[in-house]
């Protein structure tokens, strides 16, 4: 007679507290929406004005290749291409003839009578602009490496002479409302690859850095979707 | 037999009695109603597994109607919300499953995970242009 008095008992201590840990379910993957940092509805015109150039406002000395090649125009280029690819808003070109009020990033998003005229000037509801900037180094340097003796067949560590290049691309955008010329927002977006000695190309090298940030700087105009993970109880 | 013993071996089947109602306190208003909810829960949550979200939420919804008080109903009627899009709603139904089942450790992860998602959210909707 005790026995089942015993088991019912241990059922009255396990049913209530153990319950949630029995309970069955999984996890489901979803997929949610994320909202452009842009609040913009999407169909805007937008134009891309000029983007100040880092290292031509500095004394740093550059690669006879770097030195040739126009970072702004290569990246407003591909920035325009992009948006008109991925986005619904229509890009109006800018006119040649633009030239930006100030060499400082600060006086630019202060410059919001300039903005509103060239907003009105092209027709564009969001103005672009902002500053970037391209670096190649040197990375070459000692680095320690693995290796197994042929000899005694022992693991030991060498010093070896890596050659490498790093491109560093950064660049930090302000958007503008082209009705008012206020600052609407302004983000800073960076990618450092690095690259053996042998592969390295300055324009591949800039065009990596761009494809890696390219959902980076679309995610200010359009709605992209991240996967998730959440439990389900069944 | 003494009426005493008698009381001595009824108990534990009165504990057992007790924590059943215990367990369904939670769940539902009566037993039928119960098992309406755990269907419900249960198709709903296939459906979230295949990705057929809007159904899963008709299910869910229905489930809570039938069992109100239910955290785990709640856990899966907030993560469809999530998924549909309705983020407020998501919110207090987390926050309500929380309240109910304070230590599951699911229901608290899912919930710290969508409130950094909801957190994104809130800080994503910036300056707007200006309107024509």
């Amino acid at each position: 007679m005790r026995r089942p008095a015993a088991f019912l008992a241990a059922l009255f201590l396990l049913s209530a507290p153990v319950r949630p840990l029995l309970a069955g379910g999984e996890e489901v993957k979803l997929k949610l929406p994320l909202r452009p940092k842009l609040a913009v509805t999407g169909r805007e015109r937008i134009s891309l004005a000029p983007f100040l150039v880092a290292s031509k406002l500095s004394e740093r000395k550059e690669s006879t290749r770097v030195k040739d090649l126009d970072l702004d125009a290569e990246f407003r280029r591909y920035l325009g291409k992009q948006i008109g690819r991925r986005t619904k808003m229509g890009v109006v070109t800018m006119p040649s003839d633009v030239k930006l009020p100030s060499t400082e990033l600060k006086a630019l998003g202060e410059a919001t009578e300039f903005w509103r005229e060239l907003g009105s000037r092209v027709g564009a509801e969001v103005l672009l602009s902002g500053i970037v900037d391209f670096r190649v180094e040197d990375k070459s340097g000692y680095k320690s490496e693995e290796y197994t003796s042929n000899l005694d067949g022992r693991t030991y560590y060498r010093q070896v002479f890596v050659e490498s290049t790093g491109f560093t691309f950064e660049v930090t955008v302000l958007a503008f409302d082209g009705r008012t010329g206020a600052k609407l927002y302004q983000e800073t977006f960076k990618d450092q690859k690095e690259k053996s000695r042998r592969a390295a190309d300055e324009m591949v090298g800039l065009f990596e850095n761009l494809f890696s940030l390219e959902n980076q700087l679309l995610g200010l105009f359009v709605v992209r979707e991240r996967e998730a993970n959440r439990y389900v109880f069944d | 037999m003494p009426p005493s013993v008698r009381h001595r071996r009824r108990a534990p089947a009165l504990g057992f009695v007790l924590s059943l109602a215990v367990s369904f306190s939670g769940c539902a208003s009566s037993p039928e109603a119960a098992n309406q909810a755990s269907d419900q829960k249960a198709y709903g949550a296939k459906m979230a597994q295949r990705g057929f979200w809007r159904e899963a939420l008709f299910r869910f919804e229905r489930a809570a109607r039938l069992a109100p008080d239910d955290p785990e109903i709640l856990n899966n009627l907030a993560v469809a919300c999530e998924a549909t899009g309705e983020t407020a709603r998501a919110l207090a139904a987390y926050k309500k499953a929380l309240e109910l089942r304070p230590d599951d450790s699911r229901i608290k992860r899912n919930y710290a995970r969508f409130a950094e998602y909801y957190t994104s959210l809130q800080r994503a909707s910036g300056p707007t242009t200006t309107p024509k």
